[in-house]
């Protein structure tokens, strides 16, 4: 909605007394709007493009998707082959990685663990993004009784411990041949979004005061609107990191389920669950643990670059 | 930016500042003092209701029982000095020695009479109450109903089976008032004078004197116990006359124990201090035996198992337990006993002992394992037997069973699922399960992995297809490994019933010759693993960490430790 | 306000009931009990069990019995510690959570927030990358390794403090450490980033161009605007640190009370769950309000009440 002014300084030239035209009256070219016409959404991309450390972590998340994919395809082991004469190998040519209390190989297995771990980190943020940023920015926005009830609705969320709303999920899930990602996203679903709800709630209570939410009311903008044109993405910041440091939080959230029956079954290991198995032996074989928790390392990196540069491309203050 | 920059600064200087001064203590001041890992807090420290070993190993140090298990495992004269058995084998009279509570009173037969009825009280309603069954008229008091304050047989209907009549929503068991059970008279154990006690068992259990030496078995001050039912729950009132006594207790962090100056074989007794640390993660028990802060700890890491063997620090103790698979015999396929025995022979024990376990445990070739005594003294029930009723890993065999079934090469042999509890011992277990099946076999199972409730209740509902599953020995005898898979046996998860099985375990419980009743043992072994409703695969050891500085440390099978005998020594330099 | 914080005192009441009447609910649906033993019991005695913990009084009248004594403040006895009563457990375990939890904030804060101030004001400089990096590392790596490492490196490395257990000032250090990494690394990103945006509007640019010194910027006008992310997720923190050291008071070995939390859902100990869990959702809920009321101080504009537009 910014237009440039409807005159410019030349490059170069200066305007002096003489040369000092009036400007003209034709309300077609006053009205011209002399800028490229952009959306949000494109500005955004284009700011994107621009960040080179985000394009950096785009890459690494392309890179580890394809790795995901292929790279158990291509590794002479599978991921479930066992060879208990050769447990608890350290790195070498043969087994970069290593070899598992199974012998098992441990890069194959890290490979095959991508295609779980990056799932599960991308839905879940997905999920915190959906479901925490709306449920957040509709309380605070209505404020007042909405507000107090969504927020007591957390609360209560927050209190009932996880642990037994999870088994309860194991039983009911039990031989409905459901997929284990599934029951993992809908055991995740259920309370992962809580901080965001809150952390947004606060935002917004904050922004939907400011002059510029107020003066889009005035104009009589449909509610919709505000919320999701004008006060989230003000609030991209907070919103934007908190996404991406939970990222790890759903990775060992998942390690921890299927450790307990809910998520996927052993011999199938996600990067949580192969670091939670590495720990118990971590002083004799540090390497068990070491490669999961680089790689979940990594990715973090490769989300946290990609997340700023969002931030930064999605922030409306920061337009050019 | 330099003011919070400097703040950063000073906040670390202090952080290394504090850090920098003193290096930590080592465990023990004096010299015979020992610090011990119980691994957990106990549920309770009262011996009439607690079932659990660690429980145990605190009860063991503080309470003397009639008897006491020596580092032979075999049970020597305690509070009780001699004892006379009928010919019958079906009484016992014990004579007591002059012992004292810590509070300074005596030792009588009173309390033993007082603490195995309290033990037997349905009020009470403690879990190890069946382990006093032997005793007469102990289950039926047991069972019995109060009302008011008198005890009565629950009454049946004319079909014979137990009556009970609905009070508001509840169902209520109706008493048969005209069958009242007196504990003073209808029990079988009573205080003849102070000091002795008579026992009236209700068959010949040969075990009892080990029984004797147990927990539940143990005296109470019943001066004290019968006037304030807290009397366990603060060190002040928790009256003891054991070897040592307990000064202090941290819940969830640590119980300190004393030398107990009044004790009757005080001269025995060469540790003036132990501690009790309640550390539950393996790891950081390690971390704290390596820095000095504990002398001994019950648990192990077991993937640095074989390094601390070979350092001396842990030691492979023997451990009463069989690791084996259930298998639910009233489900298609397994309901074949050639699916069974060919699932059996398709594991390799010793590549699991070996490469996955670690911990020397012992590939089982049957299912009652070694160091149970047999009719003979000194001999083994497992050595008398046979020791193998197959061979492991006996792929050929399996094989050729699962042919003979229907499913050569595991072709058209149905997918199901491998249960067992959230552990990674049991997990990689039950991988290398899964292969050795998939690899020799053809066969192909899901894993999975249940939470402790969810899986017990699975495996008593005949909700699975194979499942884990492990016995520890509750007392030293053959048939605390084999009459739970009588028909309808409580512990019996696996549906299997052999009558002829069942004949030879009741044949077991009334016969007063102990060769003839270990023939019949024996024999039921021999069904048992002629019809393979389980698949043993080891037989348990017992890890744990031991400083060198510890002499006399004594764990036995069942896993009771007893510091009683234990004493330190100072190492020499350099060791 | 008084009638905002009246509200809010009785919703806040009314939470942590349907917290405990949920819970109780379902944690009965869990299959299995208290007295499910892997040896299991023999029928009679299960059943004097139950007689004597009134396990066998149907389900409606335990519940309205457990909600009468909850209103009196008594938690009942715990099914598996048979000799203690779960006020006695929280009474001896949360004092030891809490100091815990309390210095571990406390580090949060006071390292959490300077980082992040300091990484946003040198943007894109040195030391903002080493900001970046530490809190990435923070929070990708999970508590269970950070302790384990810290163990290995402070305790049985430098053997500059004992490896565990609780009593002493310096046991306190590594397991506070270990808890406080998320939120350090957590606060600081968030610092960093408020800060930026803050640091871009244009009364922070009026302030320079009155002459303030960078600290007064920085300090008295910028800090103030970027408290209420900060401040949201402190409560939420705070929680989870609380709540969430089941791993921490594990593997360092402290009686606190976050242990509990888990193992009496395992152990199926139905008083101690409860009560636990009713007593962090009350704390739960007046972090959250406290945090709500801090809003309404640290940005004059945020309202509870709706406001009547005539």
């Amino acid at each position: 909605m910014a237009t440039r002014a409807a005159w410019e300084f030349k490059k170069g030239t200066l305007p002096d007394a003489g040369s000092f035209e009036p400007a003209p009256k034709d309300s077609g070219e006053l009205q011209q709007i002399a800028g490229r016409s952009t959306t949000y959404w494109s500005d955004a991309i284009r700011r994107l493009r621009r960040n080179k450390l985000a394009v950096v972590g785009f890459w690494i998340i392309v890179a580890l998707l394809i790795v995901a994919i292929v790279g158990p395809m291509v590794s002479p082991y599978s991921y479930q082959e066992q060879d208990l004469g050769n447990t608890f190998q350290s790195p070498t040519l043969r087994h970069p990685f290593g070899t598992d209390q199974l012998g098992r190989d441990l890069m194959t297995r890290v490979m095959y663990g991508s295609r779980i771990s990056l799932a599960v980190g991308i839905v879940c943020a997905a999920l915190n993004f959906l479901i925490g940023v709306t449920y957040g920015g509709v309380a605070a926005y209505f404020g007042g009784r909405v507000d107090d009830l969504m927020m007591r609705i957390v609360d209560i969320l927050y209190g009932i411990p996880t642990l037994i709303i999870v088994i309860l999920l194991t039983v009911l899930f039990k031989d409905k041949g459901v997929s284990p990602l599934v029951n993992v996203f809908i055991a995740i679903g259920l309370t992962y979004w809580l901080p965001m709800a809150r952390i947004v709630r606060g935002e917004i209570l904050s922004l939907k005061e400011r002059e510029f939410a107020l003066a889009a009311k005035t104009i009589g903008a449909p509610n919709s609107r505000i919320l999701f044109r004008h006060l989230i993405p003000n609030a991209m910041g907070p919103i934007i990191v908190t996404v991406t440091l939970e990222i790890p939080s759903a990775i060992f959230t998942e390690a921890f389920l299927s450790y307990i029956g809910l998520g996927v079954s052993a011999p199938v290991a996600s990067w949580g669950v192969l670091a939670s198995d590495g720990t118990e032996a971590i002083r004799s074989f540090p390497y068990l643990v070491l490669f999961p928790a680089l790689a979940i390392s990594l990715t973090m990196f490769a989300f946290n670059f990609l997340g700023d540069g969002l931030r930064d491309a999605l922030d409306p203050r920061l337009r050019q | 930016m330099r003011k919070s920059l400097s703040l950063v600064l000073i906040a670390v200087l202090v952080v290394v500042a504090l850090l920098g001064t003193v290096s930590c203590k080592s465990s023990n001041g004096g010299i015979q003092e020992v610090t011990y890992n119980l691994g957990t807090e106990p549920a309770a420290i009262d011996p009439a209701i607690t079932t659990g070993i660690p429980e145990a190993n605190i009860e063991l140090q503080v309470f003397d029982g009639l008897t006491r298990i020596d580092d032979k495992n075999v049970p020597q004269p305690a509070i009780a000095e001699s004892w006379t058995i009928s010919e019958d084998l079906k009484t016992y009279v014990f004579k007591l020695r002059d012992a004292e509570w810590t509070d300074g009173t005596p030792v009588t037969a009173d309390d033993f009479e007082y603490a195995w009825k309290r033990a037997l009280s349905p009020d009470l309603a403690s879990e190890y109450a069946y382990q006093l069954y032997y005793v007469k008229g102990g289950e039926a008091f047991n069972t019995s109903i109060k009302v008011d304050s008198k005890y009565y047989v629950q009454a049946v209907d004319a079909k014979g089976e137990p009556l009970t009549k609905k009070e508001g929503d509840k169902d209520v068991a109706v008493p048969d008032m005209t069958k009242e059970i007196d504990p003073s008279k209808d029990v079988g154990v009573k205080a003849v004078d102070a000091k002795t006690l008579q026992v009236d068992l209700e068959s010949p259990t040969p075990y009892f004197l080990n029984l004797t030496a147990f927990p539940t078995l143990m005296p109470v001050c019943k001066a004290v116990v019968s006037a304030n039912d807290k009397w366990a729950a603060d060190i002040t009132t928790y009256v003891t006359n054991g070897p040592f006594k307990l000064i202090e207790w941290s819940h969830n962090e640590k119980m300190v124990f004393e030398k107990n100056a009044t004790y009757w074989d005080k001269d025995k007794v060469k540790l003036t201090k132990i501690t009790y640390y309640m550390v539950e993660d393996e790891s950081t028990a390690l971390s704290m035996f390596q820095s000095g802060q504990l002398d001994a700890s019950s648990t192990v890491p077991v993937a640095e198992l074989p390094s601390l063997v070979t350092s001396g620090d842990a030691q492979i103790l023997p451990y009463l337990g069989t690791y084996y698979y259930l298998v639910n015999v009233t489900k298609k396929p397994f309901s074949d006993v050639r699916v069974r025995k060919a699932l059996l022979l398709a594991i390799d024990r010793k590549g699991i002992v070996t490469s996955i376990t670690q911990g020397g445990q012992i590939p089982a070739l049957a299912y009652v394992p070694y160091g149970l005594p047999d009719a003979l003294p000194g001999s083994d029930f497992r050595k008398t037997s046979q020791e193998d009723f197959y061979k492991d890993n006996d792929i050929a065999t399996a094989k050729a069973l699962l042919a003979e079934a229907g499913y050569p090469d595991g072709k058209g042999f149905p997918s199901f699922t491998l249960l067992y509890n959230t552990s990674n011992a049991h997990k990689s277990i039950a991988e290398a399960i899964q292969q050795m099946w998939n690899k020799n076999l053809g066969i192909s199972c899901t894993l999975k992995s249940e939470e402790w409730g969810v899986y017990m209740d699975d495996r008593t509902h005949l909700n699975y297809s194979v499942a884990r599953a492990g016995w520890i020995g509750d007392y030293m005898d053959p048939n605390t490994f084999l009459d739970m898979w009588v028909t309808g046996g409580g512990n019996n998860d696996t549906g299997y019933s052999n009558k002829s099985y069942d004949a030879l375990i009741a044949k077991s419980k009334t016969t007063a010759d102990p060769a003839v009743r270990m023939t019949a043992l024996h024999d039921a072994e021999k069904i048992l693993m002629t019809d393979m409703p389980i698949l043993p695969i080891y037989y348990y050891t017992n890890p744990v960490l031991l400083s060198k500085k510890i002499v006399n440390f004594f764990q036995s099978t069942l896993g009771f430790v007893d510091w009683k005998n234990a004493s330190m020594q100072e190492l020499p330099k350099g060791s | 306000m008084p009638r905002f914080i009246l509200q809010r005192m009785l919703s806040m009441i009314l939470v942590v009931l349907i917290v405990a009447s949920g819970t109780f609910f379902m944690m009965r649906l869990l299959p299995s009990g208290p007295f499910a033993r892997e040896k299991k019991l023999p029928a009679e005695i299960l059943k004097n069990l139950e007689a004597r913990y009134h396990l066998d009084d149907p389900l409606w009248k335990q519940y309205v019995d457990y909600m009468k004594n909850l209103l009196r403040g008594d938690l009942g006895p715990s099914f598996k510690y048979k000799n203690r009563t779960v006020n006695n457990i929280i009474n001896d375990g949360f004092p030891v959570s809490a100091a815990l939890g309390v210095v571990a904030v406390i580090l949060a804060v006071v390292i959490g927030i300077p980082l992040g101030i300091w990484g946003a004001l040198g943007q894109n400089g040195w030391q903002d990358r080493l900001v970046m990096f530490v809190a990435l590392l923070g929070v990708s790596v999970p508590n269970f390794i950070m302790a384990v490492l810290l163990m290995f490196v402070f305790a049985m490395w430098l053997r500059v403090v004992p490896a565990a257990g609780w009593g002493s000032f310096r046991q306190i250090i590594l397991p506070a450490f270990t808890l406080a990494g998320y939120p350090i690394a957590f606060l600081a990103r968030l610092v960093r980033s408020s800060m930026l945006e803050v640091l871009r509007q244009e009364y922070i640019t009026t302030a320079r161009a009155k002459g303030l010194s960078e600290r007064l910027v920085v300090f008295r006008h910028a800090l103030r605007n970027i408290l209420i992310p900060v401040v949201t997720v402190l409560g939420p923190l705070i929680a989870a640190v609380f709540t969430g050291s089941f791993v921490v008071e594990k593997i360092f070995a402290i009686p606190g009370l976050g242990r509990y939390y888990v193992t009496s859902i395992n152990d199926r100990d139905y008083t101690t769950i409860l009560g636990v869990t009713v007593f962090y959702s009350a704390l739960l809920v007046f972090m959250n309000f406290l945090v709500d009321l801090t809003y309404a101080w640290l940005d004059p504009r945020i309202r509870y009440v709706e406001k009547k537009v005539s």
